[in-house]
């Protein structure tokens, strides 16, 4: 029995191109949750995730089956964050300098003076993974943030799962030192 | 039976559930007698609570749309396979690596490593090119006075003592008398453009060109006004054009007596450069380049294809290069005409191709292109708790100054068993493996550049794939000592390039310099 998002896929190879807005419909929310942070700014998240949807879509038969759509998702949108960070390389080489450098990748004034009126620690938190290197951070956020398991991670990141395992390591205790540096002792704060 | 050793990151897996039973147990062992273990996996914990509430997706409009006339991608055709190879691999050089077939009929192969930014695609090349531009634009006016203090490697004692012990006095003299390097004698062009420096024939002598080259016209008029004479004087302050200065090419050799024309420095100092080149043997073996970095990669493509050193050497008038056994590029007159005379920056590429008659200026473009990404990007991984945050400060601890680049004999495997004894002894570097897929499986690594993977030294032992390059952080010592044994084995194939420039990396105790090694073309 083919699953929802089996069945709509189907549809849409079949011409019935409607089908995917069920598919945009069903992970446009969760991906944008993840692409914002990831990015850092809405406005960024949401091109992305255009983007991602629209590649998604002329890429449809490639899709296999023997993942969940959703990962498949994933991938693209996360090879979208590593095109965009080499063309920001090109726009930009100078290096990044702590917070502030981390509140420019979080986007746009607006984005950033909203950011700051929330919560503190959270926007500590958003800007701590703003700083972390974009391998990092995607795979402390599809693990922390969305949830994805290990398989599921080395399957999005196309690494092995001990990269997957070292990697979200090292994720975790430099966002801890970091948070650190920016808001004292985790204990106390968390 | 092989017991089971407690590692660090097991502590994450074992707070996702993604260990084996084995593990967990070790684990749990090691939890137990271990407070600091308990400390960092409760660390662990909060900071995965704290990333899990960032706030999900609220907005209220959500208006991914697409198009009902969007076509989608037909499968099986040859372009889709290439474009989805990209869209569905993250290992970006893997591709491209693929991809690569279709230039191997170049007339000009570049070593594997060497060529790490050539055979990237187009836009790859614009992005080396943009960072050699922002590389050079902020290094030409705001590198400090150090860091431009570039002629202070000196192998010069440690060679003459290992050359005593280690190798026949005949027999080194000879290797050395080949690896011998005339540096590429180009001044800043406001040096060159100067009216009150030298005669002509005093500039043509610091080019190292021979007279009839140097005599040609379009070299000339190339020298005359690229830049308003009002600016030359600022230009040179700022460049303190007293010093050496950015990019040259370095013998590994005990310094020879030059001949005086290639020692001058750019802009001969007010109180003397010409006597601290004479005086100082370090000085002998270097000259100040500035490349062209506004061309970068173009400016590659349009040299001539390298030819024989015995073609080259004839083509020279300096003693020096007869000797020289590595590829070489003859740059005669037509090249540097085409280079230079219709140019609306001619002075600059006038520098450049005038470089082109002494070394090989595809690596020459190559390594300043090589050595500004390195610049531009360094992020080393000196250690699993080293952060982002502790990296590049400027002004801030010690500093990568200095990139130096060789092309090795060895071949992969004894590049590989270069690379085991240099993580044996502890060395941070930076690998780059001829085959990016079996590197990301060998899941050696981590990798933060697309530009290589960089290796800490607890990763020592375990297997890699073969490597085509190396790219070592160490200390100035340590680099000279390296470049030492391997000029003593007889394994350096080419000149050192030596490209300065200055990234500030707080963790470093001491100033490092990059040492990029690369494996030889096949």
């Amino acid at each position: 029995m083919l699953s929802d998002d089996q069945a709509a896929i189907e549809r849409v190879l079949n011409g019935e191109a409607d089908a995917y807005a069920e598919l945009v419909e069903r992970y446009q929310r969760r991906l944008m949750g993840l692409l914002v942070n990831a990015c850092g700014s809405h406005h960024e998240a949401e091109d992305m995730a255009q983007e991602t949807f629209t590649r998604a879509y002329r890429k449809l038969h490639l899709f296999s089956g023997q993942s969940q759509f959703y990962t498949w998702l994933c991938r693209v949108a996360m090879n979208l964050l590593a095109s965009q960070r080499r063309r920001k390389r090109v726009e930009s080489h100078v290096p990044r300098e702590g917070f502030d450098a981390a509140m420019d990748s979080m986007g746009a004034n607006a984005d950033a003076e909203a950011m700051l009126e929330r919560d503190e620690a959270r926007t500590h938190v958003q800007a701590a993974v703003a700083m972390l290197d974009v391998e990092r951070r995607a795979v402390v956020l599809l693990r922390d943030f969305d949830g994805l398991d290990y398989d599921a991670i080395a399957e999005t990141l196309e690494i092995p799962i001990g990269t997957v395992r070292s990697r979200l390591h090292r994720a975790r205790l430099e966002l801890k030192a970091i948070l650190e540096q920016r808001i004292g002792n985790l204990e106390a704060s968390g | 039976m092989n017991e089971l050793q407690f590692q660090e990151e097991w502590l994450s897996a074992y707070l996702d559930d993604e260990l084996t039973a084995e593990q967990r147990q070790v684990v749990e062992q090691r939890l137990a007698v271990d407070p600091a273990a308990q400390t960092m996996l409760d660390d662990l914990r909060r900071v995965r609570a704290m990333v899990s509430k960032l706030p999900a997706w609220s907005g209220s409009e959500l208006k991914f749309a697409i198009p009902s006339d969007l076509p989608r991608d037909l499968p099986n055709s040859s372009q889709n396979d290439l474009a989805d190879e990209i869209e569905n691999s993250n290992d970006f050089e893997a591709v491209t690596h693929s991809m690569r077939g279709a230039d191997e009929t170049a007339a000009w192969k570049e070593p594997p490593a060497r060529s790490l930014v050539a055979r990237r695609s187009t836009l790859t090349w614009l992005a080396t090119a943009a960072s050699v531009l922002l590389a050079l634009g902020l290094g030409y006016f705001y590198w400090p006075s150090d860091t431009l203090e570039v002629s202070q490697l000196d192998r010069t004692d440690r060679s003459s003592e290992k050359s005593a012990t280690a190798a026949p006095a005949g027999q080194q003299a000879a290797r050395e008398a080949e690896l011998e390097v005339a540096g590429a004698n180009i001044t800043d062009s406001a040096s060159l453009n100067a009216p009150s420096l030298e005669s002509p024939g005093a500039v043509d002598d610091r080019m190292g060109l021979s007279p009839s080259a140097a005599s040609d016209d379009s070299i000339n008029s190339g020298l005359t006004s690229s830049v308003p004479q009002s600016d030359i004087s600022n230009i040179e302050s700022n460049r303190n054009a007293d010093r050496s200065e950015a990019f040259m090419a370095d013998s590994m050799a005990d310094p020879m007596p030059a001949p005086r024309t290639q020692l001058r420095m750019a802009s001969p100092p007010r109180g003397g450069a010409e006597e601290s080149a004479a005086s100082e043997p370090s000085m002998n073996l270097r000259s100040s380049i500035q490349p062209d970095f506004s061309r970068g990669a173009e400016a590659s493509s349009e040299l001539a294809p390298p030819a024989s050193a015995k073609s080259f050497a004839e083509g020279t008038s300096d003693n020096r290069l007869q000797n020289l056994d590595f590829p070489q590029p003859p740059m005669d007159a037509a090249v540097l005409k085409e280079n230079t005379a219709d140019s609306p920056t001619a002075g600059p590429q006038l520098q450049f191709a005038r470089s082109a008659t002494w070394i090989d200026t595809r690596s020459l473009n190559q390594a300043a292109a090589q050595a500004a990404v390195f610049f531009g990007q360094i992020r080393p991984v000196f250690d699993s708790n080293t952060t982002d945050s502790q990296l590049a400060k400027p002004n801030d601890g010690a500093a990568v100054s200095e990139v130096l680049m060789a092309t090795l004999n060895a071949d992969q495997r004894e590049l590989s068993s270069l690379f085991d004894s240099v993580v044996a002894s502890n060395t941070l570097l930076a690998v780059e493996s001829a085959s990016l897929t079996e590197r990301a499986e060998a899941d050696a690594s981590e990798s933060v550049s697309e530009f290589g993977q960089f290796v800490t030294p607890s990763r020592a032992g375990q297997s890699l794939p073969p490597v085509s390059s190396l790219v070592l952080f160490v200390t100035r010592e340590e680099a000279n000592r390296i470049l030492d044994e391997l000029k003593q084995a007889g394994q350096i194939a080419s000149p050192v390039w030596s490209v300065q420039g200055s990234v500030a990396v707080p963790d470093m105790s001491s100033e490092r310099v990059v040492l990029m090694l690369n494996g030889p073309a096949k």
